[in-house]
């Protein structure tokens, strides 16, 4: 049941596949596509962060690494594509420009500025690589795309026209990147709802093949904004993902819609120690005073206000750092858990912000996927390939002969079995109620990869209780899966499930 | 309230108050028509609506915003989502009444009453998911003292390209409203279509020169230090709309600060929330061109009825000053032959030619000003949409557009017909030599032609969704679409000024019909995706061609049958004129009969009586001339 077998058969097929395909000159290309296809495999998770312009994906990006990274500095960089990746072992972090013509540049992330003011670079990049020492890249890639949107306000063509692009540029930029990656974060912005649902039906379009629930989650950002009309902005933020999944239909799209105060989560991972101090200064006076103070938030940061023991320009810089919300509820946690070390306000304010759960849904959902994933993806492009290559009926057919080995494998592998039941399982192909989705998710590592955790019990159960909850559970999907109620799509989606099940206890 | 409502307020009590003066000195004469003119005038001052539009895309507070305008925080739901398709109206009434409009199943309309709590189960999508009520209106007459003064709030769905047509319709209305408010969110980018519904407003409003009436408010000032958020908003406004910036009338506001205040009192909420300067700009923009019209119409009228009334008094006075017998010779002979020419002109056929002619020439101007219109339209396809991605990609965004492009250019032409016929009446009634007050009330807009359902024209005096449908059939291929655009015409029109129910009606269903023509489009341009781009282009251009054509047949339907109902109104109007007129004549006549008769001690007698009489009514119509002066000056 490990991956590793999994990698190891499907890199076999591929071989297979190569050494079928012979060395005929007219097959380059698809030798070329076949490799490449297979080395995917073995690169790190890409996960994409796609929305519109200004919904706050940099600023996601930020709250997700922990740091303030993504070019927020340098505007003329945010129309390009970045892909931030680990810097390999004793490396230097740094900006790496490829540009369009080919070949590529270094720049040292200090000279961002530089390089913002750097015409003749700025009008040739293809897209960003940003190498960065941060331990969230560890576990997967990061790519911040620019923007979906296909017109922007005048001010932004006007940049885009000196950086030689158009909006069909920066699109398609977003789209082919977007594509190219293994899993996607679909970016919302709280409450747009109107533009939300057409920004839904592009998804949906022939474009956008990656999102679909097993590949694509989604967040609702910037959800800070809702206080002070709502006290408790992350609950009213569920309310509105559930009635977009629901009603707007995204649940056709994405696995999950998850709630973030995205600017209250990347100024808990920035904030300095003298706004610390700012803040416990604060959190000393009179809560119900501060509250209404900072509901009016451009007097909050400009009148001199006596009865506030921070200046002005420093609350100003709060607001900027933390917005009114996280301001709020900065002050509140001090007060409430008498927090005195700014480490801990921080843990405190990602959990508030709803940034911790946002890290679980994106490791349980992709991390523990990873390799199926990519492997799916790896597969799919080799098996797409005959279609896709310009070539003579003798040549496809050799073509179509060689990726059949992958297709033999991906009907072999259990691990894409489960896959496809996942997909059927979101399309609603399947008559499963919330009991057996929670168990389909359980029971394909959505939890952790382990025995006990696909099993729904405790690390480290005693052996006979695996076996018994394991048992237990065969013989439930096993009377599902002759079950005459059920469709026939039900019944062998089921089948699946007792073998998963079986291979728990097999090994 | 700000100085100009209280002032627009103060000028309607008094014309109202000299209209109730006049009355019972018609009824005493007997001068019938006049008083029912007058009754008239004095409904449609009381009634006369001044109507702000808000509009902008869904989730941009517009729910809050009103409820802050309204003083009223729990009048509109604000805490769920907006059910779609759905106007909102908000004006006065001495007691309160909802209202709901319902499509039913055949394309008529049904009117429920209900109350206040029943809103949200009508308006928002939770009471009503996906709006299977058809609900299409809700109407709050309300004893609210911000509405007193006629100001009528209309809260429009959002713009966006989700329920097409119910925007393509009221697109076609906007033209017609007394001021635009479009709400901008400080914390969220415009969104395409809000951009393309900014171009269209703004294009329509230079047409009918109106770009002052058009206002931004930028709500969520109350987010942080938003100056930096407030620029970026103008500049792009300003490139949207083509004006200079500092020309752009925009208001960054906080409804909800404006709410704090009104719950807590504090001041400093009120100062944040910026609403005395957003009321000071909305009464600024309706007093630039409605509250005049409004005043003036009144003011015309009453400068009628009291020549009506001073007119035979003044003949009798000749009559018994005139002892000679040649100069009672010539009177007689002077009333004579005005009475025959009121005759004459009581037969319709005496001046119906010169309506036909000045008719025809507005008609020639509207059906050119379209024309320019959808030539830059369709000008901007060819050279710039063709080739755009996003339009070859889905070429049924391209048609939506173009559709509501039409319609803003439909109701663009509305507006102009509203304006021309009302200069029609004038010159009509000048060529005529009728009594009109507009003579020597030179500074004044021409009031427009009184619709018929308000004059209680006698053609047609009720006029429900019974008439609407009748109507709807002066369109030819109206049943394809249009009832939608027929039900929500009729609703839209009877809030809008210079419009009316019965317009509204063949406004919204041309506007509907036009919208039909749209559906199909839908499956032939879908397959051309694979094509190559330059092929998809041509191929698209190609399909196009008869919504084109469509769209110039249906404009220039859509003007003849507005400009039929003018007519009709005009001919009424104008037979309402020669009537009183006639009735003024003949009093007169009786008048000078009775002088000829008196004997010298009488006669004296008489006419220190008839000075008396006549003496107020001078006074009233110089005071008349006075204000007439002053608020043409201020309409400038």
């Amino acid at each position: 049941m490990s991956d590793e077998a999994l990698r190891r058969r499907t890199a076999e097929a591929f071989e297979r596949a190569l050494r079928q395909l012979g060395g005929s000159p007219a097959l380059e290309d698809a030798r070329l596509s076949l490799r490449d296809a297979a080395r995917q495999v073995t690169q790190p998770m890409r996960l994409a962060l796609v929305g519109r312009i200004s919904s706050g994906k940099s600023t996601l990006a930020n709250a997700l690494l922990g740091n303030e990274v993504v070019a927020t500095g340098a505007r003329e960089l945010t129309y390009n594509v970045s892909w931030l990746r680990q810097v390999e072992r004793g490396g230097r972090e740094r900006l790496v420009v490829h540009l369009r013509g080919g070949g590529s540049q270094e720049w040292p992330l200090a000279e961002l500025a530089v390089l913002s003011g750097n015409n003749e670079v700025l009008t040739s990049i293809d897209y960003l690589e940003v190498l960065l020492d941060n331990a969230e890249l560890a576990a997967y890639d990061l790519v911040d795309t620019p923007g979906l949107d296909s017109h922007l306000g005048a001010d932004q063509e006007n940049t885009l026209r000196t950086l030689r692009l158009t909006a069909s540029d920066v699109r398609r930029a977003t789209i082919s990147h977007a594509a190219r990656a293994h899993a996607v974060v679909l970016v919302f912005c709280r409450g747009l709802a109107a533009g939300d649902e057409e920004l839904m039906a592009e998804f949906q379009g022939a474009a956008f093949g990656a999102a679909t629930p097993v590949t694509a989650v989604g967040a609702l950002t910037k959800v800070e904004l809702l206080w002070p009309q709502y006290p408790d902005p992350l609950g009213e933020g569920y309310r509105i993902a559930e009635r977009m999944m629901t009603v707007s239909g995204a649940r056709r799209m994405v696995y999950d819609l998850r709630p973030v105060a995205s600017k209250v989560a990347e100024g808990a991972a920035t904030l300095t120690e003298q706004e610390f101090a700012d803040l416990l200064a604060l959190a000393a006076g009179d809560p119900a005073l501060l509250d209404r103070r900072l509901a009016r938030g451009p007097f909050f940061a400009s009148r001199p206000y006596e009865d506030l023991p921070v200046p002005a320009r420093r609350r100003a810089q709060l607001l900027r750092r933390l917005d009114r919300y996280g301001v709020h509820l900065a002050c509140g946690l001090i007060r409430a858990e008498g927090v005195d070390r700014l480490p801990q306000l921080r843990k405190l304010l990602l959990d508030r912000s709803g940034m911790t759960e946002f890290r679980r849904l994106l490791t349980g959902h992709f991390g523990n996927r990873a390799d199926l994933i990519k492997l799916r993806q790896a597969v799919d492009q080799a098996l797409a390939l005959p279609a896709r290559l310009d070539l003579g009926p003798v040549q496809r057919f050799t073509v179509e002969q060689a990726v059949a080995h992958l297709r033999q494998a991906e009907l072999d592998e259990h691990g894409f079995a489960e896959l496809r039941v996942l997909r059927q399982h979101y399309n609603g192909e399947l008559r499963f109620d919330p009991a057996d989705s929670a168990e389909l998710a359980r029971v394909t590592g959505e939890h952790g990869t382990s025995t006990a955790a696909r099993l729904g019990l405790p690390e480290g159960s005693p052996p006979q209780l695996v076996r018994t909850r394991a048992a237990d559970r065969i013989a439930h999907w096993s009377a599902r899966a002759v079950d005459p109620a059920y469709s026939r799509a039900t019944r062998q989606a089921a089948q699946v499930l007792v073998r998963s099940y079986e291979r728990l206890i097999t090994g | 309230m700000s100085e100009l409502v209280s002032g627009f307020e103060q000028q309607r009590l008094e014309l109202l108050d000299w209209v109730d003066e006049l009355d019972p000195l018609l009824a005493r004469r007997r001068a019938v028509e006049s008083r029912r003119r007058l009754a008239a005038a004095r409904h449609r001052l009381s009634a006369g609506r001044l109507t702000a539009v808000i509009c902008g895309e869904f989730k941009r507070g517009k729910s809050t915003l009103l409820n802050a305008l309204l003083a009223e925080p729990d009048l509109f739901p604000v805490d769920t989502v907006y059910a779609t398709s759905l106007v909102i109206a908000a004006s006065y009434a001495e007691r309160e009444e909802v209202e709901v409009t319902l499509e039913q199943a055949d394309g008529s309309v049904l009117r429920r009453r209900i109350d206040r709590a029943e809103i949200a189960g009508y308006a928002t999508e939770s009471g009503n998911p996906h709006n299977t009520k058809r609900a299409r209106m809700i109407t709050v007459r309300t004893p609210n003292p911000r509405l007193r003064s006629g100001l009528t709030l209309v809260d429009t769905p959002g713009v966006g390209g989700v329920h097409a047509e119910h925007t393509t319709v009221t697109t076609g209305f906007l033209p017609g409203a007394d001021a635009l408010l479009f709400v901008v969110d400080l914390t969220q980018p415009l969104t395409e279509s809000e951009l393309e519904f900014l171009r269209r407003a703004s294009r329509s409003a230079r047409v009918t020169g109106d770009e002052d009436g058009l206002l931004f408010v930028l709500t969520k000032a109350d987010v942080g230090d938003c100056t930096e958020l407030a620029e970026d908003a103008r500049t792009k406004l300003a490139e949207v709309t083509g004006r200079p910036r500092e020309r752009l009338r925009v208001v960054a506001v906080s409804a909800h600060a404006k709410l704090a205040y009104l719950a807590h009192g504090d001041p400093e909420d009120l100062e944040l929330s910026n609403f005395e300067e957003l009321e000071r700009v909305i009464w600024s923009a309706l007093s630039r061109r409605r509250t005049t019209v409004l005043l003036g119409d009144a003011l015309s009228e009453l400068d009628t009825a009291v020549t009506a009334l001073i007119t035979p008094l003044q003949g009798e006075r000749a009559a018994l000053r005139g002892s000679a017998e040649q100069a009672q010779q010539d009177l007689r002979e002077q009333l004579r032959a005005r009475r025959r020419e009121l005759d004459r002109l009581a037969e319709a056929g005496s001046w119906h030619d010169r309506l036909t002619t000045a008719l025809t020439g507005v008609r020639r101007e509207l059906l050119a000003r379209a024309g320019e219109e959808l030539d830059g339209l369709w000008g901007d396809v060819d050279s710039y949409h063709l080739l755009l991605d996003r339009y070859l990609d889905h070429p049924q965004q391209l048609v939506d557009k173009l559709v509501s492009d039409a319609a803003a250019v439909i109701g663009t032409v509305n507006e102009l017909a509203v304006r021309r016929t009302a200069a029609v009446q004038r010159e009509l009634v000048l060529a005529s030599e009728l009594p009109l007050a507009q003579q020597r009330l030179g500074g004044l807009p021409p009031p427009p032609v009184p619709s018929l359902e308000v004059t209680g024209g006698q053609q047609r005096t009720d006029r429900g969704a019974e008439g609407i449908r009748a109507t709807e059939s002066m369109i030819a291929g109206t049943s394809a679409g249009g009832a939608l655009g027929g039900v929500l015409g009729a609703a839209l029109g009877s809030l809008l000024p210079g419009i009316g129910a019965a317009i509204g009606g063949v406004l919204g269903s041309a506007l509907g019909t036009l919208f039909g023509a749209r559906n199909g489009y839908r499956t032939s341009m879908e397959a051309s995706r694979e094509q190559q781009r330059r092929q998809r282009a041509l191929a698209l251009r190609h399909e196009l061609e008869p919504l084109r054509r469509s769209q110039y047949r249906h404009v220039q339907e859509v003007v003849d049958a507005v400009l039929a109902e003018f007519g009709q109104a005009l001919t009424a109007e104008l037979h309402s004129r020669v009537r009183a007129a006639q009735q003024s004549a003949q009093e007169e006549s009786e008048r000078v009969r009775n002088a000829e008769r008196a004997s010298q001690r009488e006669a004296a007698e008489r006419l220190a009586v008839l000075e008396q009489e006549l003496a107020p009514l001078l006074h009233r119509r110089a005071t008349i001339a006075d204000r007439a002066a002053e608020y043409g000056r201020t309409g400038e």
